[in-house]
């Protein structure tokens, strides 16, 4: 994943030329919309969900943007095990990326890649929950592509697919929470 | 009138005094060809013969219509005859009364007379063949089979044979039957023939008021009496008893004495020369139906998933057993690691009668229990363990 990120930003590197751009810049927006659960036990039991993240980028040299972004949102509950026992799951993270960013016109397609540190709590209704509590950290790559939709000079529409996978092992047993995310959203760039 | 003390355990309700009096014996019983040897601290045996001695007169009080209509009397108890003693005779009666009357099985076939198959049942032809023969009486004790080592005897095969009636081995001529032993052959014939139980104790009837033997008698249970049928003050018949009734304020007990197929009315008393028909020993007997433990017990051991960790449970699941005569309300579950020893089971759960699963949660990994599972009845009796293991 993390070749393939890296050939990626290559590519686009060398398809973006010596572009006229402004010396930095620095965005901001919100996204938000589905994201799945590629587990199929993940998925049986709590399901996809729906996220949201707000993030915030700087634009450095020639379209290459750093940022930092938060995801929360997804908080499923459902019955688990033999007994269907209620059970609630929270994954929540923050992520620092760096990415490129080809602005054709009114539009601008983007590859970013980074890393993540991501939270999850699982609580069952179990007398067992009490010897297992379930409240870590896991931390992982994470890989999006997107393009703005620029409605006005500074004003953009926004729409990304990214892919956080996230494996952990808290216990004996590895699960993966990994999953892919549809996001929508606005952003407002502040050119200097 | 004789005086008889009131107090003693009979005082309680009878049921409850016959259960908690004799769970030892009930519980521990020997197998059916390994009885202990004499206890010699009861001497007493029945010595009567087939027919009723030149000087017994057997005919007691003849009850008017008017006092018979006023007896209780258990009219199910079949009338048997003298059957190589009075003894097999006397407690075959009980037994072929509880035979019709919920507890088949006792006796073999119709128990409401004494076929054949009745009679082997008391006494079997090899019985006869073995104990009865050399037949001999006082004062010439004649050896029998019985004076063989164990393994060459037959296996006991009718009352009789559980009563070690005339045993040589045991100073028994033929007919003769120690007391002590009727209270040990019940519950071993109970136990070889069916799947009851049987309890019967002896109570010195000087011990038993008159209200007991009414108690069991309204109670649906006919007794054995060991009478003092020609009044010498000692004991030598078996009789079994299936009627009360008081008359003039005199107590009577209507018996079937082995030696015709009427029901003869005693007072009743304890022993005293030169008064016939005196009471000197009470047996209460009682045939009861055994808790049965659960069928089909099995034990699974699950993996409850619970994502990022998961349960080990013992899934043990059961049927009811059907041979349960009486209500089944609890199912106990006791647990213990399968290397501890047996004193380490614990009550684990008490589940109503109607479960048929129980899982035991958050055990350890690797770790294996020895499970035993228990039907409690509605008198709180509790039936023996069915075990399993993992």
């Amino acid at each position: 994943m993390r070749k393939a990120l890296a050939a990626a930003v290559l590519v686009l590197l060398a398809l973006a030329g010596p572009a006229a751009a402004p010396a930095w810049d620095v965005t901001a927006g919100f996204l938000a919309g589905p994201r799945t659960a590629s587990d199929e036990t993940v998925n049986r039991i709590y399901g996809s969900g729906t996220v949201y993240s707000p993030f915030l980028a700087v634009g450095l040299w020639r379209g290459f943007r750093v940022g930092a972004s938060y995801e929360g949102g997804y908080s499923r509950t459902g019955v688990i095990g033999l007994y269907d026992e209620a059970t609630t799951l929270k994954v929540s993270g923050v992520e620092v990326f760096a990415g490129y960013w080809l602005k054709l016109d009114l539009v601008a397609l983007y590859l970013r890649g980074g890393w993540g540190n991501y939270s999850y709590f699982q609580t069952v209704q179990s007398p067992m929950a009490r010897n297992y509590p379930v409240d870590a950290r896991g931390q992982t790559v994470v890989a999006a592509a997107g393009v703005n939709v620029y409605l006005l000079e500074r004003l953009y529409l926004c729409g990304e697919i990214k892919y956080v996978p996230l494996k952990v092992k808290p216990y004996e047993n590895e699960v993966d929470l990994s999953g892919w995310r549809y996001l929508v959203g606005i952003g407002y760039t502040v050119r200097f | 009138m004789f005086a008889r003390t009131e107090a003693g355990p009979l005082r309680r309700p009878l049921g409850t005094a016959v259960l908690l009096g004799v769970a030892a014996i009930a519980v521990m019983l020997p197998a059916r060809d390994e009885r202990p040897l004499r206890r010699d601290s009861i001497p007493e045996q029945a010595m009567a013969g087939p027919v009723p001695p030149a000087n017994v007169d057997h005919r007691g009080r003849l009850l008017t219509p008017a006092e018979r209509a006023s007896a209780t009397v258990l009219d199910a108890v079949p009338a048997y005859l003298w059957r190589h003693g009075s003894a097999p005779a006397a407690v075959g009666m009980v037994l072929g009364y509880y035979d019709r009357t919920g507890f088949p099985d006792l006796l073999p076939g119709d128990a409401a007379t004494q076929t054949d198959a009745v009679n082997e049942a008391l006494a079997s032809r090899e019985h006869y063949a073995d104990y009865s023969l050399p037949l001999d009486k006082p004062p010439t004790l004649l050896r029998d089979k019985s004076e063989l080592p164990a393994s060459q005897r037959h296996a006991n095969n009718c009352l009789a044979d559980d009563l070690f009636t005339s045993w040589s081995l045991y100073g028994n001529y033929y007919g003769y039957t120690w007391k002590a032993d009727i209270s040990y052959a019940i519950p071993i014939y109970v136990q070889a023939v069916s799947p009851y139980k049987g309890i019967c104790v002896p109570y010195q009837s000087a011990s038993v008021g008159w209200h007991v033997i009414q108690n069991e008698i309204l109670s649906g249970r006919p007794l054995i009496f060991m009478v003092d049928s020609d009044g010498d003050a000692a004991a030598d018949l078996f009789v079994t008893v299936a009627g009360v009734d008081t008359i003039d304020g005199v107590n009577y007990y209507g018996c079937y004495d082995t030696w015709d197929q009427e029901l003869h009315w005693h007072p009743y008393q304890t022993p005293v020369a030169g008064q016939p028909w005196g009471v000197q020993t009470v047996f209460t007997v009682v045939i009861i139906h055994v808790v049965l433990p659960p069928l089909d017990l099995q034990l699974a051991t699950l993996s409850n998933d619970y994502l990022f960790y998961s349960e080990s449970i013992n899934r043990l699941t059961w049927s009811a057993n059907p041979a349960n005569k009486t209500e089944i309300i609890h199912t106990k579950i006791y647990r213990k690691q399968t290397q501890e020893p047996n004193t380490a089971f614990r009550l684990v759960a008490e589940l109503d009668a109607d479960a048929r699963r129980f899982d035991d949660r958050g055990l350890r990994r690797g770790q294996s229990h020895t499970y035993r599972v228990t039907s409690v009845d509605i008198d709180g009796r509790e039936s023996a363990p069915a075990v399993v293991g993992n």
